[in-house]
């Protein structure tokens, strides 16, 4: 394994939703090029960790961050810094697939249409088949690009908006359940891609499946209560879990 | 138990059974009777009088007198009526008169030894008596009798009425129109939904979008649903304070109407457009803000083109009450007897509703078929627009 650069680190972080404590006193990295995988019980703050690493609990209302969570070596929380650029170098695919109510050719050339990356419409074309073809949906769709995304499978449309993401090349994917609504079959695809996209792109998943978690990651992160209970290599925490409350989660003795 | 469950159930739905049948039933008779008592307006009477212009009728005339043209129809009602004391305008219209002056005028010697089958309109009295049998009192049972005879010979026969649809406003009922009524009504109409569309919209993707929930907020947001409910003569004072009296915009003409009724459907179309706005599910903001979209760019490109079909028909709703708004333009001088076709925005104009009140105060069998007629034309508006909305709508609607 090549050597492991610190992509995102992550201090002392504290959530707040109103008076409630989501996440307690996080600290945690996040190493380039590899996927990390958050795992834990419902409503222990993993989605709530997620969402602050591209300023995505900025929109909701009595939402506040301490601590400093810095993504190559830039402090995206105390400085003033435009959450439009953050959530530019940090994608993120959602639970449920949501492509843009448009075509599928639209909902890739969006995105790189409003960040302004190519003027010609060759350039555009081409990079919209690229991303397309990174998640092998290229051959599924050439023939109805100009049809509503809305009509693909539900599998189909996770790996669109995979696709749309990557388009505009960030340096981090944030996923969240990316295939918690979808048959294993298109599990199956969803992983394999993520993998591959591991080579290029640091990945962040947020997963309920513990099998999914030691398949596809190299890191794992242990969630509960807002506590970050563990963190470290994926073998290391599935075959010798330090804590107690790890090992009762693995081998689903709570949760 | 069972049974009275049941029993409960069977009620409730013929409550509601008998809630739509009253409903169509009132519809449906509202429809009947605006049709009986309007289709009578939709066409009128011409007589055909056979004219020969003989060298000794117009020697010596001046043909350019009305009161020429007069009496050469005259001679030639009586002749056809068999008697010798009627009177032009007891029969014809004055257009009739008009007409055949002017064709006199412009042919001049050109009509020496010449047969002409000339239509004339029927006035209104004739007019009448044809459609209903109201025996007009100034005309002896004789001449009735007569009347009605060239009714059957087809020498008077029914046609289209043309001049409903072409004319402005008359003392003459037979030749009053809805012309400038309409054009009036739409125009202000149009006004109203740029003056509101581009306003109500606006103000309500702020208060929806950017505004931060703080007090200013919500002392808005009441007095924007307070506004929707306030009585529209109410604004009619606020037209005449502001726009009449301060922006000096001319008394009764269409820009003010206009405005005023954007003004009246502003608060109406800024909550339907909240409401289309809060109608969009939060993830379609979310998939904008998970490739780093501003949130400018969320709202034009991914939020309002799904909301904008129920924008429209929320805007479209609020034009249609505007287009039956009637008292407060009473009060900005839009009650005139108008001859006149608006030509610009700052002409004065009436408005259909008002027109048919102007009819409608009018003691006369013409004219309240006149004012049943605009409102059919006025239901005709409502019913045609709702269907292009529902059209539009179901065009541009995305399934999400």
């Amino acid at each position: 394994m090549s050597t492991e650069v610190k992509k995102i680190t992550i201090q002392n972080l504290n959530v707040f939703y109103n008076k409630i404590q989501a996440l307690f006193d996080i600290n945690l990295y996040i190493i380039e090029k590899q996927v990390t995988a958050l795992i834990g019980p419902s409503g222990c703050g993993k989605s709530t960790f997620l969402r602050c690493l591209n300023k995505m609990n900025d929109l909701i209302e009595g939402c506040n961050l301490s601590g400093s969570i810095t993504i190559s070596n830039q402090e995206i929380i105390n400085n003033n810094i435009n959450p439009v650029l953050v959530r530019t170098k940090v994608g993120m695919v959602f639970q449920k697939a949501n492509p843009f109510i448009k075509s599928i050719y639209e909902n890739i050339a969006y995105p790189i249409k409003i960040h302004g990356m190519y003027k010609d419409k060759k350039d555009i074309e081409n990079k919209v088949l690229e991303s397309l073809s990174k998640v092998g949906l290229l051959d599924e769709v050439k023939n109805r690009l100009h049809e509503s995304a809305t009509l693909l499978s539900g599998g189909q449309q996770q790996r669109l908006c995979i696709a749309r993401a990557i388009s505009i090349n960030p340096e981090v994917i944030l996923m969240d359940e990316p295939c918690s609504a979808l048959d294993p079959i298109a599990t199956a695809k969803i992983e394999s891609l993520i993998e591959e996209l591991s080579t290029n792109f640091t990945i962040i998943i947020v997963t309920h499946s513990m099998q999914q978690a030691a398949r596809i990651s190299q890191n794992t992160a242990f969630f509960h209560m807002g506590n970050l209970v563990e963190f470290g290599k994926t073998k290391e925490i599935f075959n010798n879990p330090k804590n107690k409350r790890t090992e009762d989660y693995i081998s689903g003795r709570i949760g | 138990m069972s049974k009275f469950r049941l029993f409960k159930e069977y009620i409730f739905q013929a409550t509601g059974l008998f809630s739509i049948f009253i409903l169509f039933f009132i519809l449906i008779y509202m429809l009947y009777s605006i049709f009986i008592n309007s289709y009578k307006a939709f066409y009128t009477h011409k007589i055909t009088l056979t004219i020969t212009f003989t060298e000794k009728m117009l020697k010596n005339q001046n043909l350019k007198d009305p009161n020429f043209a007069s009496n050469i129809l005259k001679v030639t009602l009586n002749n056809l009526l068999k008697t010798e004391n009627i009177k032009t305008d007891d029969i014809l219209s004055l257009k009739s008169i008009i007409d055949l002056s002017n064709l006199l005028e412009k042919e001049n010697t050109a009509l020496i030894n010449k047969t002409y089958n000339l239509t004339f309109l029927l006035n209104s009295a004739i007019d009448n008596y044809l459609k209903n049998n109201i025996s007009p009192q100034t005309l002896t049972p004789q001449i009735l009798q007569e009347i009605k005879k060239l009714r059957l010979t087809k020498i008077i026969y029914p046609i289209f009425n043309i001049y409903f649809f072409t004319n402005n406003d008359s003392f003459s009922s037979e030749l009053a129109g809805i012309k400038s009524a309409f054009i009036g009504s739409i125009s202000s109409i149009l006004v109203a939904l740029i003056f509101s569309f581009i306003i109500g919209v606006s103000t309500a993707i702020y208060l929806e979008e950017f505004s931060s929930k703080k007090l200013l907020h919500s002392i808005v947001e009441i007095n924007i649903n307070n506004l929707a409910s306030v009585p529209s003569i109410i604004y009619g004072l606020l037209g005449i304070t502001i726009l009449q009296n301060f922006l000096l915009l001319p008394r009764g003409s269409i820009i003010l109407s206009g405005i005023l009724l954007g003004i009246i459907s502003l608060p109406t179309i800024i909550i339907n457009t909240r409401l289309a706005l809060r109608g969009i599910p939060n993830y379609i903001k979310e998939s904008g803000y998970g490739v780093g979209a501003s949130k400018h760019q969320i709202i034009f490109n991914l939020v309002l083109p799904l909301a904008l079909p129920n924008i429209l028909t929320g805007t479209v709703l609020a034009m249609l009450r505007a287009l039956g708004e009637t008292a407060p333009l009473l009060l900005l001088g839009a009650f005139i007897f108008n001859t006149k076709t608006p030509l610009s925005l700052f002409d004065k104009s009436t408005s259909l509703p008002i027109q048919i009140l102007l009819w409608y105060n009018i003691p006369s069998h013409g004219f309240l078929e006149k004012a049943s007629a605009a409102i059919s034309i006025l239901i005709l508006l409502v019913i045609l627009i709702s269907i292009l909305t529902m059209y539009l709508k179901n065009k541009f609607e995305k399934k999400f």
